[in-house]
């Protein structure tokens, strides 16, 4: 494959703007060469409301971005997120026709196209269509059935769908600064790529992101991505529900949150009061600690809660099923005792993650809030074009678990 | 003055800290630890339990500390159990006595929940039915005003500042001695058409007292118009109050008049009250309500009447004049379109009725009929451990 690829990943979040450089390596890995950083204005719960802010914003990030890596952006990979996102599972089946017995490329593209023989939502289109495995004559889970001999190919797919006119509007803000698209992605796939390892994915993971307008998540299971959601719930609104229960601006609250906030349910201890000073247009005031908990234990918990109910609603079981756990990321992975909370939610091991297998800027990848646009550039190195030779093997080997597809216009 | 419940202790308990030497004051709660901590020193404690059997042990109690008033005001939030119930029996009390009653509450959030919201509605009911006038300041419409500049934290504070500015103000106004007496019919006619209300008060001593009270009245946070227009230039009826010790002279009086009417626009009306009963080591007081019939967020200029059906989603008093003293009579004409007023107020009130923060301008979020832009703790009813500040 092409060495030394740059790939540029966008995030258009709630909270902010980022944009990754990296460049793939020989040897699979990525090595981050800078990041482009602006906070957001114009985005509400994951989706864009104010295109024209918006680039401008992405702009100003982009500008960042070029300065601190010396590289010329022109094409991004572009992760999607929004409350209207939904997914299915899909198996779509394909006979060989008559005069063939081996399975070739375009089986493969046949097959995929029957899965998405059903009918969306209205206004809905076809945003990310995630392979889960192939199965040849009944048997299951073959990973490249190219070249195979059999009668029926089947496959199951993962399809996310959304909103046409939404989709459209983030890819139309992009363009509107003449930036190639490379391609859109799921944010919760995105993130993924780096934060779970394949054994991970093998033993069954659920990836919590939880940003500032959104939560997005993702359930592995054997293997492949089994579920995924959005909700339009996060850091946003637990700075929110401070600020309404203890009175307070919201800035004071969001500092407030991050400095002294936790999860962990006081569960009727004192903890005694947390002084803030006088600021301009506030006065200085105590606050009990306690308080300040209950109200982000309880809107964290409800998150989960939320997140465990749409995963029961579809999967019944499976969340006993994931071995290794849930890993959690995003900006608001921050909050202190959010892994408490979701042990107890989830009632499984969990652990706080940030980008894995990835050089570069230590400070970048170390920070929770630039997951998804890292796993972006990693997600665009393993399917770039520039690894047609492969086989859909070699692929899948490489730790992605679905086969990239052009989204429909 | 009787505070009743924990916000009217509270109130109380603020209105001695800034205005040390007043007196008459009183409360009632059934929260022990309020009525102990609070320096209000007349206290009446409610037993536990529900407020209506409550009342009937104290009522005798009540009746006695109140005999010989020539008026009382009762103030608290309404919403809460205790208040809601109590304070209309105690109105009922007070009435029958002969006592001139007003009442001045506040009506919870939308956030707060709907019980509440219910409650006190009915609780306020009850109280225009019974007192001779009621001022109720509505927590919702606080944010009315300048909605991208206010924010949560500023908007319980301006609900408490209102609160007490109202009392003082009322107060100021009904308990006037003499020598020229503000006429409750004056303030009837003020408060009864009343779009707007903007209460002032200022207090000071020494050689320039008139004019450091009226300076501060006139800059007290209910009278700070947004836009920055004067809400003296656009009242249409304003009602002054000096209230200071008898060696208060006619020239200083003359002077706050003046000051009051060059800064009033044209066709307002100044009415001019002055106490000379308080102590000779009071300072001056100055209280000032101005009633104007400009909305803060509506541009065309109406007349009274539209406007206040229209029901502004301005500054956040509205008030209602009964004549009739028996509780259940029907009101009389002004009164009743005063209710009109009122009930419409309360059907346009209805479009908005959660405080959700920083989400209140966009979509909500509902989810099995929750919206989710609500905090997850009051929606669960999750009490937290102090009242915040």
């Amino acid at each position: 494959m092409a060495s030394d690829q740059i790939f540029v990943g966008l995030e258009i979040g709630t909270t902010k703007i980022c944009v990754i450089v990296s460049e793939g390596r020989s040897d699979g890995t990525i090595s981050i060469l800078g990041v482009g950083e602006t906070p957001s204005r114009g985005v509400r719960k994951g989706e864009i409301v104010d295109l024209s802010t918006v680039s401008e914003c992405i702009h100003e990030a982009l500008i960042d971005a070029e300065e601190k890596t010396n590289v010329e952006i022109r094409n991004v990979w572009v992760a999607i997120s929004g409350s209207h996102l939904k997914s299915f599972n899909n198996r779509g089946t394909f006979m060989l026709p008559e005069d063939r017995d081996v399975i070739v490329e375009e089986d493969l593209q046949t097959v995929e196209t029957n899965a998405k023989e059903v009918s969306l939502p209205a206004q809905h289109i076809f945003l990310h269509t995630i392979l889960q495995g192939y199965h040849v004559d009944g048997r299951r889970d073959v990973i490249d059935p190219i070249r195979m001999e059999c009668r029926t190919l089947e496959a199951d797919f993962h399809i996310v769908h959304g909103i046409k006119t939404r989709i459209h509007n983030t890819l139309r803000c992009i363009e509107s600064l003449k930036l190639g698209i490379e391609d859109v992605v799921l944010s919760s796939l995105a993130s993924a790529q780096v934060v779970v390892t394949q054994h991970q994915k093998d033993l069954g993971a659920l990836v919590i992101d939880i940003g500032g307008g959104t939560t997005d998540f993702l359930v592995y299971y054997n293997g492949s991505v089994r579920h995924s959601g959005v909700l339009p719930l996060g850091g946003d609104h637990i700075t929110n529900d401070i600020s309404i229960g203890l009175r307070l601006p919201m800035q004071r609250s969001e500092i407030l949150k991050i400095q002294e906030g936790s999860a962990i349910d006081p569960k009727g201890d004192d903890l005694g009061m947390i002084t803030l000073k006088n600021d301009l247009g506030f006065l200085g005031c105590d606050i009990s600690r306690a308080s300040l908990q209950i109200i982000i234990h309880q809107r964290v918990r409800e998150i989960f809660e939320f997140v465990r109910k749409d995963i029961e609603g579809s999967h019944e079981g499976m969340l006993g099923m994931l071995r290794a756990g849930v890993m959690i990321t995003g900006g608001s992975s921050r909050l202190r005792g959010i892994a408490t909370v979701a042990e107890d939610v989830f009632e499984l091991p969990t652990h706080l993650t940030r980008a894995k297998e990835v050089g570069g800027a230590t400070q970048t990848f170390e920070n929770p809030q630039f997951s998804t646009a890292i796993g972006l550039t990693k997600y665009a190195m393993a399917v770039s074009d520039n690894i047609p030779e492969e086989s859909v093997f070699a692929k899948v080997t490489k730790g992605i678990g679905g086969i990239f597809h052009r989204r429909s216009r | 003055m009787i505070g009743v419940g924990n916000a009217g202790v509270g109130i109380l308990d603020r209105l001695i800290v800034e205005t040390p030497g007043i007196s008459g004051l009183m409360i009632i709660n059934n929260d022990h630890e309020s009525l102990g901590a609070s320096i209000v020193r007349e206290k009446i404690s409610l037993p536990e339990g529900d407020p209506r059997d409550g009342f009937l042990m104290i009522e005798e109690e009540f009746s006695k500390s109140i005999e010989g008033s020539l008026s009382i005001l009762l103030c608290g939030g309404l919403g809460g159990g205790t208040t809601s119930l109590l304070i209309p029996l105690l109105a009922a009390r007070a009435k029958t006595m002969g006592i001139v009653t007003l009442g001045c509450v506040s009506l919870p959030f939308g956030f707060e929940g709907k019980q509440k919201k219910e409650l006190a509605h009915a609780s306020l009911k009850k109280l225009q039915g019974v007192c001779d006038a009621v001022a109720v300041i509505e927590n919702d419409r606080l944010t009315g005003s300048d909605p991208t500049k206010s924010t949560v934290g500023s908007a319980f504070q301006i609900s408490d500042e209102l609160l007490l500015s109202s009392m003082k103000a009322i107060q100021g106004m009904i308990a006037t001695a003499g020598p020229v007496k503000i006429t409750r019919h004056d303030l009837a006619t003020v408060l009864g058409k009343a779009a707007t209300l903007h209460f002032g008060h200022g207090r000071s001593e020494g050689a320039n007292r008139l004019h450091e009270a009226l300076e501060r009245a006139l800059h007290s946070p209910l009278m700070k118009e947004k836009g920055g227009r004067s809400v003296i230039g656009d009242a249409r009826m304003i009602l002054l109050l000096l209230r200071g010790p008898n060696d208060l002279s006619f020239a200083e009086m003359q002077v706050a008049v003046e000051d009051i009417e060059r800064m009033a626009g044209k066709g307002c009306v100044v009415k001019v009250g002055v106490d000379t009963t308080a102590e000779a080591t009071a300072g001056l007081e100055v209280f000032i309500m101005a009633a104007s019939d400009r909305s803060e967020l509506s541009l065309e200029r109406k007349s009274p009447e539209e406007v206040a059906r229209d029901a502004s989603p301005a500054t956040t008093v509205s008030i209602r004049t009964k004549k009739e003293t028996s509780a259940k009579s029907k009101p009389t004409t002004p009164a009743a379109k005063s209710t009109a007023t009122y009930n419409q107020t309360q059907g346009m009130f209805e479009l908005n009725p959660y405080q959700r923060g920083r989400f209140d301008k966009s979509e909500p979020t509902i989810f099995d009929g929750e919206d989710l832009d609500v905090p997850t703790f009051l929606r669960r009813g999750i009490k937290l451990v102090f009242p915040p500040k």
